[in-house]
């Protein structure tokens, strides 16, 4: 049985159906890069899975559970966790308390008129601390780090919170090629643990993290396959670049209107 | 930077205690009006502390405080009016109003522990399910503040139309002793003085605490970031209305021991304009800082004590300016520019770290 299943599922936006019956698993313990055109359905089929966005038809299940229609907090405590395009750090706080938010397994408002949490979990963000190189940065305020540190917490907070499914939008955004690199050992080195999503558009990290790749075209499942096979696929290198045919009327279109 | 003989860590604690040693003798060197307008203040400044927790590190603008401020004082104020009131007859202006009979809503009132608990209770679950239908709804900025603000004067519009029940315009007055012990006289203003201190030393020792707790923390995290809370498993409505729940707690507090100071309980002190005056005043003095916003509070009734009297046509004017120049200015109000001043002295690592640095260990996380 694969860790998540979404079957059939349409989203649609006052009429833009941002995903058309869409399918698709991810196994356990696997990595899987998703990767399509700008406004393929990515970040929506994330946001579908996470509960940010309601499927119009069709469901979202996790370990056979439906969970297309909780409320977000209550998948995340299932065990699924996201990390967002831009960096979602929580500025007045520091490096560590970030990771403690996360890693605190009592979500309750009762259960946390504490200071310190359990050794176990204090454990466990100085485990994340030294995953990420954020050691030294540990009592800084969120708000003053460089933007690859910002993605790294993220990162870190997203992993504390130990889920079994790690979604991932865009974890390079901004990075520079050794920032990429880095990052892509430390999602290697998650996998087995995690069962993790990526969605990204940078080639030399899909290239990097050398999984199976995933292609979402218009709402819905194009291609899926290793990224050479991917790589080699002429549709897919169409739907990135347009048909040589589609640019010449788009360019005529383009004239006539001129 | 070699050699910090200076630590500002240090200097805040001296000086908060120092500040607690001169109000805690205030009885002994102030005259009987400014005593008993600093004890007033004092008692606003527990309200302060809520507007703190729900303002300033929850980020819920509410201007409506007043409402929560009214019903502590409203408890306290009946239990109050029925201990004045001779054994078997009716509140005076309820005889004027033509009721026959004490309504039942009022009668557990007569015990002062009902009434002292409901000074806490009821603010905290009226605040608790104006916050639950708010925040369950995921309703946040502008229109909370609106809500809030209209809460108040529906509030207001309810105690002056239901005459009969609470005295309308005119508030409840002529209290003359409280547990037994006489409302009157030196002796009480006093001890009504050092009781008040007291509270509001243990409310602010309270949310200091509060805040430095994970439960605290989150809150600062939904004012910076709910989606990224709400994504990490918590759910940042029941938080909200737990803090918006302490506020009106504190708020309620602080109109019990207010309508003690005062002798009396009015529309006329909860309203909107009393709601956004406690606004600005926290403003004033940081609404982030627990400190900040107490002082502020304390400083500025005094000076609206002080300029008002003087020249009274002016004061709305001088308020308004205030506010306008703390927000350009100062958006962390008197605490933002002590740090500012102390950081001055020693620049402390924790907040301003040298960036060069940060941008070079950068490179090798791993």
């Amino acid at each position: 049985m694969p860790l998540l299943e979404v079957q059939n599922v349409t989203v649609s936006f006052d009429g833009f159906k941002a995903l058309t019956d869409l399918s698709f698993s991810v196994s356990k313990g696997s990595i899987r890069m998703l990767i399509g055109p700008n406004g393929a359905g990515k970040s929506t089929l994330l946001d579908t899975v996470i509960g940010k966005v309601r499927p119009a038809s069709g469901q979202v299940r996790y370990q056979g559970q439906v969970i297309s229609g909780l409320s977000e907090h209550k998948i995340v405590q299932l065990g699924i966790c996201r990390k967002f395009q831009a960096p979602g750090v929580l500025d007045a706080l520091s490096v560590r308390d970030n990771l403690r938010m996360a890693v605190r397994r009592d979500k309750g408002w009762l259960a946390n008129f504490r200071s310190r949490l359990s050794a176990a979990e204090e454990a466990r963000v100085d485990e994340v601390l030294d995953l990420t190189g954020l050691k030294a940065r540990s009592n800084f305020p969120a708000l003053q780090l460089a933007h690859g540190e910002k993605q790294w917490l993220e990162i870190g907070m997203v992993v504390a919170s130990d889920p079994q499914l790690l979604l991932l939008d865009e974890p390079t955004a901004g990075m520079t090629a050794q920032e990429t690199a880095q990052t892509a050992a430390l999602i290697r080195g998650l996998a087995g643990r995690h069962t993790i999503l990526v969605i990204d558009h940078d080639m030399t990290f899909v290239e990097l993290l050398g999984a199976p790749v995933s292609v979402l075209h218009q709402g819905q499942l194009f291609r899926e396959g290793n990224l050479d096979e991917i790589r080699a696929d002429p549709d897919v290198m169409e739907i990135y670049l347009g048909r040589p045919k589609d640019m010449e009327v788009a360019g005529k279109e383009g004239h006539a209107q001129a | 930077m070699t050699g910090v003989r200076f630590n500002p860590a240090v200097l805040k604690p001296i000086l908060l205690s120092g500040v607690f040693l001169l109000l805690v003798f205030a009885p002994f060197y102030l005259g009987e009006y400014n005593l008993s307008l600093l004890g007033r203040v004092l008692a606003l400044a527990v309200a302060a502390l809520g507007i703190c927790v729900i303002w300033g590190r929850t980020g819920i603008l509410s201007l409506g405080q007043g409402v929560f401020f009214g019903l502590g004082g409203y408890a306290l104020a009946m239990h109050l009016k029925l201990v004045a009131t001779p054994k078997g007859e009716l509140p005076d202006f309820m005889l004027y109003n033509g009721l026959e009979a004490l309504p039942f809503w009022w009668k557990p009132f007569a015990s002062p522990a009902f009434a002292v608990a409901m000074v806490l209770v009821i603010p905290a679950l009226v605040a608790a399910f104006i916050g639950w239908l708010m925040f369950r709804r995921r309703l946040t900025g502008v229109y909370v503040s609106i809500i809030t603000q209209a809460v108040a004067l529906a509030f207001v519009t309810l105690l002056i139309g239901s005459q009969g029940y609470t005295s309308g315009t005119n508030g409840i007055t002529d209290f003359q002793s409280f547990l037994g012990v006489s409302l009157r006289g030196n002796d009480y203003e006093h001890g009504l003085y050092w009781v008040t201190l007291a509270i509001l030393a243990l409310a602010f020792v309270g949310t200091t605490w509060l805040l430095g707790t994970h439960f605290g923390k989150l809150l600062t995290a939904i004012r910076d970031g709910e989606n990224r809370v709400r994504f990490l498993g918590y759910n940042p409505a029941s938080y909200k209305v737990a803090a918006f729940a302490l506020g009106g707690l504190l708020g309620g507090v602080s109109g019990a021991l207010y309508t003690l100071h005062l002798g009396t309980v009015s529309p006329a002190v909860i309203g909107v304009v009393p709601s956004i005056e406690l606004v600005v005043w926290v403003a004033l003095g940081g609404r982030a800082s627990p400190t900040g916003a107490v002082a502020g509070m304390i400083l500025g009734n005094l000076a609206k004590d002080r300029i008002s009297s003087a020249v009274p046509d002016a004061w709305l004017y001088i308020m308004g300016s205030l506010f306008v120049l703390v927000v350009l200015v100062l958006p962390e109000g008197l605490a933002g520019l002590f740090k500012r001043l102390i950081s001055g002295f020693s620049p402390d690592l924790t907040t301003q770290p040298d960036m060069k640095e940060v941008s070079n260990d950068a490179t090798s996380p791993f």
